[in-house]
């Protein structure tokens, strides 16, 4: 099997990848870009070719955006047939796994260029700064790889990365992700924290390496499981195989989180689609940056679809392990985009009494999730009009509202009370009363419907229409 | 005074740093703290644990002046 990476997927998938040849400027533009296609529903892979620093000089890596603003791609770059079926396919995947496999430096091809001493410039790399009021230029899909010191299990997850300068700049991993407990016990043996920060790879390892885990476990055997095959690793240039990187990444981009060194950080576009305060943050000091020839830099579009799709995919497959476990009558989870990462929606096939709200308490402990929905299998959860006829139909809301406060929630969302720790959720059962008895219907009003061959009838009736719409111009 | 009722705090609770003003449970209040820059007077969204003593300084997004608020 030829190997899977960046520049393999964007070559399977020509049909779908937007190339742009003229200049476009990387302060804005770009992400100007993705809002508008966001907004009319379009989701091509974006590759600029020509990308342009804010002064107007060209820079010489091509940048890749919208890489996953397509669930349907996205889905396909996973190998799932169907992206409806990504729930259970990601919860099975994800938890096989596969082991990676290690090769030597000279064997991977993010490690052809080695730029070290001066030649070690953030500023040489395509770095976008998508929208007003950010600071400044920042790595969007940077992975950051550290390691327990305790007992050198390596862990990575996505975290932002605000270039300061040259050789500098903040690294921003949430107080609670395992990267900051990592750093924390380097910290605390008065030792800079090693960190390793991966750019560009196939989707499938992206979407892999953000599996959600326990601590401490190394995120390579989920990547591969996902991948369907071993990921390739190389040891890093600086930290050696304490700290290893996928050979077959874009940029990686080696160095130190130096004890006790802090630096403002934000404000910064997040998921929720607003800014997210300015924080404080650990500085990274950048000691090489290794690379292939013709790098290709991989840009997120924070807050955007870009963004959302891969991560909602993953939650899908980490609900559907949870709720599955209390309520096995559910078939399918969708976390719309729609909703950000804070709605969940359900499915069900004939559940028992009191299964459904099990689920729905089960869904609502996931931190993000605020809103969850349970519906019958007739209902699209795909289909916002479909989920909101069920809401519409199916619902009393003093018996199938649930609300929950003080659970563990985002602090990103702008509707919590000031100072609050915790967030009130809502669990909304809009499935159908079970039937009376086995075989009977249930004792509710029939849904309107028309007979299967009227429907194929129909569908000739508008294929011999051809493309027409009305009224005619 | 009804339950839950606090006499609203001035808009401004610091130089420079704005936050809505209390009151009572069943009212929205925004959950957002602004800072305004001295030197070029960009409003912009801060953390509240950058006032906590021994932080980083906050830092104006567009001009970059440091605005220690510990």
């Amino acid at each position: 099997m030829p190997l899977r990476d960046l520049r393999s997927f964007l070559a399977d998938h020509r049909a779908a990848v937007w190339e742009i040849d003229q200049p476009v400027g990387l302060r804005h533009t770009l992400t100007a870009l993705q809002h508008e296609l966001d907004n009319s529903g379009r989701f091509p892979v974006i590759l600029a070719k020509r990308p342009q620093a804010a002064d107007g000089s060209p820079l010489g890596n091509q940048v890749v955006t919208n890489l996953t603003a397509s669930r349907e791609l996205t889905a396909a770059a996973l190998g799932i047939p169907d992206h409806r079926q990504t729930a259970s396919w990601f919860a099975n995947r994800s938890a096989s796994g596969i082991d990676p496999l290690v090769v030597k430096g000279a064997d991977a091809p993010v490690q052809q260029l080695v730029w070290e001493g001066e030649q070690a410039s953030l500023q040489r790399l395509p770095v976008l700064t998508q929208h007003q009021l950010e600071p400044g230029p920042y790595l969007t899909a940077a992975h950051a790889t550290t390691y327990d010191p305790d007992t050198g299990v390596d862990n990575t997850a996505i975290q932002r990365c605000w270039v300061l300068g040259e050789r500098r700049m903040t690294w921003f991993p949430y107080p609670t992700t395992h990267n900051m407990r990592n750093l924390r016990k380097f910290w605390a043996r008065g030792e800079p924290c090693p960190v390793a920060f991966w750019i560009g790879h196939h989707p499938a390892v992206l979407l892999g390496s953000q599996s959600k885990l326990k601590y401490p476990e190394s995120h390579w055997r989920a990547a591969g499981g996902v991948l369907g095959e071993p990921l390739r690793l190389a040891p890093s240039r600086l930290h050696g195989d304490k700290i290893m990187v996928p050979a077959d990444a874009e940029i990686v981009i080696e160095g130190f989180a130096p004890v006790d060194s802090f630096h403002a950080d934000g404000p910064f576009g997040e998921y929720t689609g607003y800014l997210g305060p300015q924080v404080q943050a650990p500085l990274f000091e950048v000691g090489c940056i290794t690379l292939r020839r013709d790098a290709i830099y991989h840009d997120y579009g924070s807050g955007l679809t870009d963004m959302l799709v891969p991560d909602n995919m993953a939650m899908e497959g980490k609900l559907y392990q949870m709720v599955k476990a209390v309520a096995p009558s559910l078939i399918n989870v969708h976390v719309p985009t729609e909703g950000r990462r804070f709605h969940a929606y359900l499915q069900f096939q004939n559940p028992a009494r009191g299964e459904a709200r099990d689920a729905l308490a089960a869904a609502l402990a996931y931190r993000r999730v605020k809103t969850v929905v349970a519906v019958d299998e007739d209902v699209d959860i795909f289909a916002p009009q479909s989920v909101l006829w069920a809401i519409a139909t199916r619902v009393q809301w003093s018996r199938d509202g649930m609300i929950i406060d003080g659970l563990s929630g985002s602090n990103l969302d702008p509707s919590l009370p000031e100072g609050a720790n915790t967030a009130s959720k809502m669990g909304i059962d809009a499935t159908l009363p079970p039937a009376p008895r086995p075989g009977a219907p249930r004792a509710v009003p029939p849904v309107a419907t028309v007979p299967p061959d009227s429907i194929q009838r129909a569908r000739e009736l508008l294929a011999a229409a051809g493309g027409e719409s009305w009224p005619r111009a | 005074m009804a339950q839950g009722m606090k006499t609203a705090a001035p808009a401004t609770a610091k130089p420079g740093l704005l936050r809505d003003t209390p009151g009572a449970a069943w009212e929205k209040r925004g959950n957002t703290l602004w800072l305004s820059c001295t030197h070029c007077q960009t409003w912009f969204p801060v953390s509240v644990a950058l006032t906590r003593p021994g932080a980083t300084p906050a830092c104006c997004p567009q001009c970059h002046t440091k605005l220690p608020l510990a």
